[in-house]
């Protein structure tokens, strides 16, 4: 009953059961501790409150870092930086690279040309190259992070959407539309969007994953945010020279950090996994559902064959 | 068609690929500039510090040849990338030494060199083996222990494993050291056991990615109709098994393989700060840290044409595989 | 019969087979089949009737998800699966039976040479072909070296499958089960692969199973056939016997449905007035394919058609004649390279988006695949109502009516309206496809092969869904099709076209009946009807016994 209840409202079916709902359970508790961490964070985020690299303890649920500041209250706040600008960056992503490959993909012609040439150029340096240039000419700061992971990642989806696009544009669905004279608007709208969400959707938790990757990597190799930041990529490079005094002044942001990737690539995973299997369900089952039409034969079985390839 | 001269196909793709090639990185190099030129961000001022005089400021300046105009440098340095003439450190040069990039950059490229082989010779075998026993029972335990696990496994941070492997194997019990350094004049194999950590880290990170996508092209083989067919026909399984399954399941592993490697090239970077491997990645971090505008973008261009060459191999192999892009390509 | 005379065991001998899908739902049930050895049955029905599964089930191969519930198969007195007492059809396989696919496209390793392909099934021991070149000659492929080399892609579909049927024969198996070895294949081509069958059975004793959803085809090569229907054997016999005077209903069904060219319908359309100025005129259309880069291929030549209102024009030809091409440049979808067409006397733009709104929805088109063509996300409802929509579209409410009105008018549910097309059978969503097609109120429907993607029934169904349209709508139809028997059942009039020229244009009858060019002659001598080809098959069986 909720179940479709969110399945109306839009929510992937891969989401609502298994280990894609647990990974969006995951997320979505993560980002709630990262925006509301703040609030409940017991102690002040500058200030030693212990020796450095103190061990856990009553009220010092974490113990104490290198500068013997209270871990529990940095880890608290140092969600927010990281996830904040991977989700940020990763709705922006979506919201340039999908327009951008669908105008590719279906207007054709050089729109086309400039589009696959300009993907091919910035995919001709790795990712994480391309990022740290990005720091290096700009500087880090919040900005920079979320332009790093929109242009690390735009040209691979871009292309992806593109190829989905181009793939639904060949379908007769939609050369029946545009023989029938629909504006581009509509057909986008009516056919195009809705064949190519599945592609976009499988594609999302795995780009959430890399975008975290990139910012978290970015902030641990100090090219990112600067210290005194409360920051988990950050806490876990500052913390790495304490770890056999305290070890969870680093691991527990680690450990957090990880829950978040995972869980977005077991969403992401889940999503491509239903997706396949959807799609050959729907190859299969189109036949048990018996015509109401007597004059139809029950469509089947095994063998989907036209008389012509 | 007549009048040019016949190449054979394969050579006339090449040259064809070649230039392509060219003139992307041609691109991706004026990329390079203009990320670490244009934007702001002034050496002078980052390695004098805020207290120097402004003449100090001005002949450093003048030494970087940052008065010059954009464009002039541009042409600089791409004309210097086609000579051979790779300048000198902007660091270095800030503070009155002279010391050329080319001279900065070869030992680090070995170095890297060498991790990445090791990894990668590592990698293959693992990763086929591991992909063949999921692919040959799929649904089963072991298929979806490891499928399970290598999600988990690729979602993984490298600097986050590397934090762990150091926590575990040298804070816990101390059987390995923390740092992968190299003393002047050694190789990385001089110290095997420093190396144990930062290949372990990329291996875990490599097999993770490269066995989803091997594991689906060998599913997607076992699949097709003409796998069916042989059997069906009395074709003994070993056969069916190596020029059936095998033969067809190497291009999308190889492509595979072609992933794994450009995946190396961020895992290498990070991987090389975390542990102080004087490698290429760690001394593009260094650089970028202080700003070394010269030095960064040679290792970038190095990097980009690096990058190309795997892709550009990889691609070749595929198309030598499947006979349908080798007929196509030969057209 | 002869193997029953001697007493040896027949070829194929199967009892009781019982074949389950995952959920226990019977896919073949109690099935009993024999063929002599030498024997050639066809086994023949639709879709769902359980003829492939039966197929793999002849080689011991049952597909992931299906269960042998109950029954024995035996090959040459040899057990390939048995319910009871399990068996290993292994060693079987190739040497005493052996499988002709129906995709050979598919079926063939691409990463192997044609010599490779051709030596890998051979017996050295056997009496079968020796080498490469002896298997390619015995079914006639050149045995040259420059062939040799080929890769199965580099093959038409011709010899691919001439391929696959050397190789399933190099060992010289007692039983070959041809699994539908002509469909996709253009009906010159093959019926010359049939006259090979033919031959090497003839030569050799081989034992065919023929697997075949079209019953004209399956009756030019057998001696006997087994009709089957959801997994049911409904009767089997001697081929003349059992297809020329059906014992049971459904199997009476099944042979009325298939339409004889030799026996075109008798002209129903009132013929427009001579002097009354045609709807659609297409003067010296010709148009161009892309091959490759700069490459290109003519499709069509100078092709000068006319369609009167209420007329049914078909166009006939192979797979590559332009038949096609040519009914996406009326539709605006294919940019020709020279021509004319006029729509009441005005000319028509040759992209759609230059078009006035009055002019698309004049010309609607209708495709070959219906599951492509309805998009899988819209439901039927709002499928059938998109040309509906937009600035000059109805009001919502009218809108649902009409939709309603449009489904009756297909003979569907209105409740469809709300289902996915994913939902429908084959049958429902071409209905679906020529309710949205309806909905724009067309004077040309333009029919691509509409109703070749379906079953015998249904297509039958669909044609007269169409007579019915034409006549309450007064619609003319521009239809695409490679099938005679589908011209003779629904055209006035019918246009051959052969590699992109027109060859002949003529009332059906004068041209289905009396041909007067070569390739109209071919193309109907490839493809006899099912009375003519049960009259061979009877004076076969004559010739046998005499």
């Amino acid at each position: 009953m909720r179940r479709t209840t969110l399945r109306r409202i839009g929510v992937p079916r891969s989401l609502t059961r298994g280990w894609g709902l647990a990974g969006a359970l995951t997320l979505v508790a993560l980002l709630a501790l990262a925006v509301a961490g703040p609030l409940l964070a017991p102690h002040p985020l500058d200030e030693p409150v212990a020796d450095v690299g103190q061990l856990p303890g009553p009220g010092l649920w974490l113990g104490a870092d290198q500068l013997g500041r209270d871990v529990f209250s940095r880890t608290l706040h140092g969600g927010l930086t990281t996830l904040g600008v991977s989700v940020g960056g990763t709705l922006a992503l979506y919201l340039v690279g999908v327009p951008l490959g669908v105008v590719a993909g279906y207007r054709g012609g050089w729109v086309d040309a400039v589009t696959v040439r300009a993907a091919d150029v910035l995919l001709a340096l790795p990712g994480l190259l391309l990022a740290l240039l990005l720091v290096a000419g700009l500087g880090g700061s919040g900005g920079v992070l979320l332009l790093c992971v929109v242009l690390t990642q735009l040209p691979a989806l871009t292309r992806l959407v593109r190829t989905a696009t181009l793939e639904a544009g060949s379908r007769a669905f939609v050369e029946a539309a545009r023989a029938r004279g629909e504006s581009a608007v509509r057909v986008v709208g009516f056919d195009v969007l809705p064949t190519i969400r599945p592609v976009i959707l499988a594609d999302a938790g795995l780009r959430l994953r890399s975008s975290v990757i990139v910012v978290a990597g970015l902030n641990f190799l100090g090219l990112g945010l600067h210290p005194p930041t409360a920051d988990w990529g950050l806490m876990i490079s500052e913390n790495r020279d304490i770890i056999g005094l305290n070890p969870w002044a680093a691991l527990a942001p680690g450990a957090l950090l990880a829950l978040f990737t995972v869980a977005a690539n077991a969403v992401g995973d889940e999503s491509a996994a239903t997706r396949t299997a959807t799609r050959t369900a729907a190859r299969t089952a189109a036949g048990t559902a018996a015509g109401t039409d007597p004059t139809d034969a029950a469509p089947t079985d095994a063998d989907p064959r036209e008389a012509r390839p | 068609m007549t009048a040019r001269p016949q190449l054979p196909p394969l050579a006339r793709f090449l040259l064809a690929r070649l230039a392509g090639g060219a003139f992307t990185l041609l691109l991706a190099a004026t990329l390079v500039f203009l990320a670490t030129n244009v934007l702001p961000g002034d050496i002078a001022h980052a390695v004098l510090g805020a207290n120097a005089t402004p003449e100090l400021v001005a002949s450093v300046r003048a030494d970087l040849g940052l008065d010059e105009p954009p464009h002039r440098r541009y042409l600089d340095f791409i004309g210097g990338l086609l000579t051979g003439d790779l300048g000198n450190s902007s660091a270095a040069l800030a503070q009155g030494n002279v010391l050329p990039v080319a001279d900065v950059i070869g030992t680090p490229l070995r170095n890297t060199a060498v991790l990445a082989a090791i990894t990668f010779a590592l990698f293959v075998p693992l990763c086929l083996v591991l992909a063949g026993v999921a692919a040959s029972r799929v649904g089963g335990t072991v298929d979806r222990l490891l499928s399970g696990g290598t999600i988990a496994a690729a979602a993984f941070p490298e600097f986050l494993v590397a934090t762990v492997l150091i926590s575990v194997f040298f804070d816990a019990l101390d059987w390995l050291p923390p740092l992968a350094a190299v003393p002047e004049g050694r190789t990385p194999l001089d110290d095997p056991l420093a190396l144990v950590m930062p290949v372990t880290t990329l291996l875990v990170l490599c097999v993770a990615t490269g066995f989803r996508l091997v594991r689906a092209a060998a599913v997607e083989v076992l699949a097709e109709p003409y796998v069916d067919w042989a059997r069906l026909n009395g074709v003994p399984e070993a056969t069916v098994l190596r020029r059936y399954v095998l033969r067809n399941a190497l291009a999308p592993a190889v492509q595979a393989f072609a992933e794994v490697a450009r995946y190396l090239f961020g895992g290498v970077i990070v991987v090389e700060a975390v542990f102080a491997f004087p490698g290429i990645g760690g001394l593009l971090v260094r650089g970028i840290s202080v700003n070394d505008v010269q030095q960064t973008c040679v290792i970038a261009t190095v990097l980009a044409v690096l990058y190309w060459a795997i892709n550009t191999l990889a691609d070749l192999a595929v198309i030598r595989l499947v006979p349908r892009l080798r007929t196509e390509a030969s057209r | 019969m002869a193997g029953e005379l001697t007493g040896a065991p027949p070829a194929v001998h199967v009892t009781g087979l019982t074949v389950t899908d995952a959920g226990g739902r019977p896919l073949v049930r109690d099935l009993h089949l024999t063929v002599p050895a030498g024997g050639a049955l066809g086994v023949v029905g639709e879709s769902g009737s359980g003829k492939t599964t039966t197929a793999l089930a002849l080689l011991g191969h049952l597909n992931a998800g299906t269960r042998l519930a109950a029954g024995r198969v035996t090959v040459a007195g040899r057990p390939v699966l048995d319910a009871a007492a399990g068996a290993d059809p292994r060693p079987l396989r190739g040497r005493v039976i052996s499988y002709v696919p129906q995709n050979p496209g598919r079926s063939l390793n691409p990463s192997m040479r044609v010599r490779d392909l051709a030596r890998s099934l051979l017996d050295p021991a056997g009496d079968g072909p020796a080498t490469a070149d002896e298997l390619l000659e015995s079914v006639r492929l050149p045995a040259t070296r420059a062939f040799q080399r080929r890769y199965p892609h580099q093959l038409s579909g011709g010899q691919q499958q001439r391929l696959a049927i050397g190789m399933a024969l190099a060992a010289r198996p007692a039983v070959v089960v041809l699994d539908e070895p002509t469909t996709g294949l253009d009906v010159i081509t093959a019926a010359g692969l049939l006259a090979q069958l033919r031959r090497l059975r003839e030569e050799r004793g081989t034992t065919l199973v023929h697997i075949g959803h079209d019953l004209a085809v399956v009756a030019r090569l057998v001696d006997d056939v087994a009709v089957l229907k959801e997994g049911r054997l409904l009767e089997s016999g001697p081929v003349a016997a059992v297809l020329g005077a059906p014992a049971r209903p459904a199997t009476r069904a099944l042979v009325d449905a298939v339409l004889d060219p030799a026996r075109p319908a008798a002209p129903r359309a009132k013929a427009a007035p001579a002097t009354a100025p045609p709807l659609l005129q297409v003067n010296g259309l010709t148009a161009h394919h892309r091959s490759g880069r700069r490459e290109r291929v003519v499709a069509a030549e100078g092709i000068d058609l006319t369609l009167a209102a209420g007329e049914c024009l078909a166009l006939v030809g192979e797979s590559g004649s332009g038949k096609t091409t040519v009914l996406r440049a009326l539709a605006g979808l294919h940019r020709p390279t020279a021509g004319a067409v006029t729509l009441e006397g005005v000319p028509l733009a040759a992209a759609a988006r230059h078009r006035d709104p009055a002019q698309l929805r004049a010309i609607q088109l209708v495709f070959q695949n219906p599951a492509q063509a309805l998009n899988p996300y819209q439901r039927v409802g709002d499928a059938v109502a998109r040309p509906l929509r937009g600035p000059a579209g109805l009001p919502p409410r009218e809108r649902a009516r009409r939709v309603a009105a449009l489904l009756d008018q297909v003979h569907l549910e209105p409740a469809l309206a709300t289902r996915l097309p994913g939902e429908l059978s084959g049958g429902q969503q071409q209905r679906v496809a020529l309710a949205r097609a309806l909905a724009a109120g067309p004077r040309v429907l333009l029919c691509d092969e509409i109703t070749s993607a379906l079953d015998v029934s249904v297509q039958a169904a669909v044609l007269a869904l169409l007579d019915e349209l034409r006549a309450t709508t007064g619609v003319s139809l521009l239809f695409v099709t490679h099938d005679l028997g589908v011209v003779g059942r629904i055209a006035d009039r019918v246009a051959v076209l052969e590699r992109g020229l027109i060859v002949e244009t003529g009332p059906t009858a004068a041209v289905l009946t009396a041909p007067r060019d070569d390739h109209t002659r071919r193309l109907l001598a490839a493809a006899p009807g099912l009375g003519d080809a049960l009259a061979e098959a009877a004076a076969r069986a004559e010739g046998s016994r005499a």
